[in-house]
């Protein structure tokens, strides 16, 4: 009776676990293909070649380690994408980008096949059985020109041909190289959402409408000149109003010192004449030419004078020495 | 027979071992670019040694461009574009532009704003110099340039290293090599490149103006301008925040007069350090195969030109502005070249043609007006192009 509880728990948590790790894998989505990579995106070398993404659609870590990449229908599992490796952990609503160069040595974001234009792109999980996506490439795609779901993750036949691929595979095949939803993006998105056109779209206007820029040097200059004038104007009244203070200043001080002090009498706040001349000689005495300066003569610095009271050797307590006689 | 299949075996481990050993070497692998980008990265150490070019900058810039172009067997996991890599992780800095804001943290600490405060009109000389930066952003449109990259491009003519590399590794990371060297190189060639313009474009007359000498600036108006010309710049051109920040925060630290020791760590040691790891790692990411293509000679040619237009503006700009200021407010034009923004070397420029046509007068304090207007200026106008093509 134990025995059979304990097989039936293990293989629920193990089915449990499969499940949960089926639905997670199939959260994947190829995301964006770019077959000519001429001047965009550069590998860690600083090298391009062709690239597809994968998006995880859903919002928990999706860990694709162990997950298969391939262009062969075939053949499912040609690329095993390597387990135990943190950059293969998809986080949340975010992307992987692997590069098609053929080239799986140098690194793991890079696959051992090239997409090609006609050809396809196979997404498989980990078990090698079930398919999580597929994509048809156009059989012609330009120079940096980018194939990819017009809305990241999403295409509206994704649901139904996900479901259909377990009975008849054939027909999942055929269904989803018309899947709706995907395009042509007016530029390539690596490891960035496809919709975010919001920050470029003012720079793809800019090109349109204002191809020799001279709008734009005529709206930034006058937004520098703008910001430039008003500070100018703003320290052009701080700094009157700071030289009127200053007048004021000096009028007062010079106020005070026409007062003249009565017989027998120093001004308020005024110095003694006895502590001017006292401070007087102590800073004479202080600086006299064999004084404190040593090399420059501009910067006061204090000589060391060797006494009894700075010495070190005075100041250190003696070690007791007997002799024998 | 045993020991002879061993000893073949060892033979011939360590013969492939040392064949690949061979083919792993610098040697196996090096390509004519490589040693193009090393020979220049050479020139660059011998101009600053020899001619002191900008020796801060062009030393760590040179030894950069030898380390970045030794030739790597892929996946040793050493190259600057290899995630992890030492290297990789000191390029961060520029890759996520977060050296430029330290460096303007830096320059901030160690600017005296004085002459700008007492003269405040020499502000918009530093804004007229901007025009370099829209001159070259037109002229990179016309050679082919995307708008984004026209900007990085544009940048350079602003004559601020650490301006262009943050805007350059936002709008075109793939410039960003190019861009950061010619914008180093063009503001060590400004000694070069500005004074035959001024001569030019000003007549004898001109230079021997005369201004009058500024007036002394109270600590409290130097404690108010960075608070005062940070709110005004920023709010006007938020996207320019981490450079403005930082610059005015920098001043900040200077002028409060309570917090020497920051202001020195930041003009001294700190400046220092992101000075070698920005001009290292820049020195590092110009390898060959990026670096050496018809694009960047046309990013030279365009930073050249960027200069140019820009000390014309200048100068250009001060004799307009002189037609509307009474005789004796007039401006000397030989300030205008300083509005671009390579600080100190434009003003010292400045005092020195004036210097050859009068020898009594001193143009060094006026010209840095429009030299420290000149770095504001260029903030903004980065903050600009951020914003319009980011």
């Amino acid at each position: 009776m134990n025995k059979t509880r304990i097989i039936l728990t293990l293989g629920l948590i193990f089915g449990f676990y499969s499940i949960s790790n089926a639905q997670n894998t199939s959260d994947m989505r190829i995301n964006e293909v770019v077959v000519h990579n001429t001047n965009g995106y550069e590998d860690e070398y600083g090298q391009r070649s062709g690239w597809l993404e994968l998006f995880n659609t859903s919002n928990n870590i999706v860990n694709i380690g162990g997950c298969y990449l391939s262009d062969d229908r075939n053949n499912l599992l040609k690329y095993r994408i390597p387990k135990r490796n943190p950059v293969v952990k998809v986080q949340p609503l975010q992307h992987i980008l692997f590069f098609a160069d053929s080239n799986s040595q140098k690194g793991v974001l890079h696959l051992n096949f090239k997409v090609t234009c006609g050809g396809h792109i196979y997404l498989t999980s980990s078990d090698g059985k079930m398919l999580v996506d597929s994509l048809a490439i156009p059989s012609a795609m330009e120079d940096d020109q980018s194939y990819g779901r017009l809305t990241d993750g999403k295409g509206s036949y994704e649901r139904e041909t996900f479901m259909r691929r377990s009975s008849n595979s054939e027909k999942w095949f055929a269904k989803y190289s018309a899947n709706g939803g995907w395009g042509y993006l007016p530029y390539p998105t690596p490891n960035a959402y496809n919709t975010v056109e919001k920050g470029n779209s003012t720079a793809k206007q800019l090109a349109k409408y204002d191809p020799h820029g001279g709008i734009m040097a005529l709206t930034a200059m006058s937004v520098v000149f703008m910001a430039l004038i008003v500070l100018s104007i703003v320290f052009y009244f701080i700094g009157k109003n700071s030289v009127k203070r200053n007048k004021k200043k000096k009028m007062k001080t010079e106020e005070i010192s026409t007062v003249k002090p009565v017989a027998g009498e120093s001004l308020p706040g005024a110095i003694e004449k006895e502590t001017v001349a006292a401070i007087a000689m102590a800073l004479h005495m202080f600086l006299k030419n064999d004084g404190p300066h040593d090399v420059e003569n501009t910067v006061l610095t204090i000589k060391t004078k060797s006494s009894p009271w700075s010495s070190k050797i005075f100041t250190l307590r003696q070690t007791p020495c007997f002799k024998r006689k | 027979m045993l020991l002879e299949v061993q000893d073949t075996g060892i033979t011939s481990m360590l013969g492939e071992n040392l064949k690949k050993f061979v083919q792993f070497t610098g040697f196996a692998n090096a390509t004519w670019g490589n040693v193009l980008m090393i020979l220049i990265g050479l020139v660059f150490i011998t101009l600053a040694i020899k001619k002191k070019w900008e020796p801060l900058l062009l030393i760590p810039i040179g030894f950069g461009m030898i380390i970045g172009n030794i030739p790597l067997f892929p996946n040793l996991g050493v190259g600057i574009y290899e995630k992890g890599s030492v290297y990789n992780i000191l390029y961060q800095g520029v890759q996520q532009g977060f050296y430029p804001p330290l460096i303007f943290l830096g320059i901030g600490a160690m600017t005296d704003f004085s002459a700008l405060i007492s003269n405040p009109k020499l502000m918009l000389i530093g804004a007229a110099a901007q025009f370099g930066i829209f001159g070259a952003y037109s002229l990179a449109l016309t050679f082919g340039f995307s708008p984004a990259e026209a900007g990085a491009i544009g940048i350079i003519g602003g004559a601020d290293g650490p301006t262009a590399i943050f805007l350059s590794s936002r709008l075109a990371p793939d410039l960003l090599g190019a861009i950061a060297v010619s914008a180093y190189s063009y503001m060590a060639l400004v000694p070069v490149i500005q004074p035959p313009i001024m001569r030019l474009l000003t007549t004898k007359k001109e230079r021997l103006i005369r201004m009058k000498p500024p007036r002394e600036v109270s600590p409290t108006e130097k404690r108010v301008f960075p608070i005062v010309g940070f709110l005004m710049t920023a709010m006007t051109v938020p996207s320019a925040l981490p450079l403005l920040g930082m610059l005015f925060f920098g001043n900040l630290l200077k002028e409060s007069g309570v917090t020497r020791r920051l202001a020195e760590t930041a003009r001294g040691p700190l400046i220092d350090i992101v000075t070698i790891l920005i001009g290292l790692t820049v020195g590092c990411s110009s390898q060959a195969d990026k670096f050496l293509q018809f694009r960047s000679v046309l990013i030279f040619l365009l930073g050249a030109g960027s200069f140019i237009i820009a000390t014309t503006t200048g100068v250009l700009f001060v004799k307009l502005f002189n037609i509307f200021l009474k005789p004796e407010n007039k401006i000397n034009p030989l300030i205008g070249n300083a509005g671009v923004s390579a600080v100190p070397d434009s003003a010292r420029v400045s005092n020195n043609v004036g210097l050859e046509y009068d020898s009594k007068n001193y143009l060094l304090m006026h010209a840095m007006g429009p030299n420290v207007s000149g770095v504001i200026g260029s903030a903004v106008a980065a903050g600009i192009l951020l914003g319009f093509l980011g």
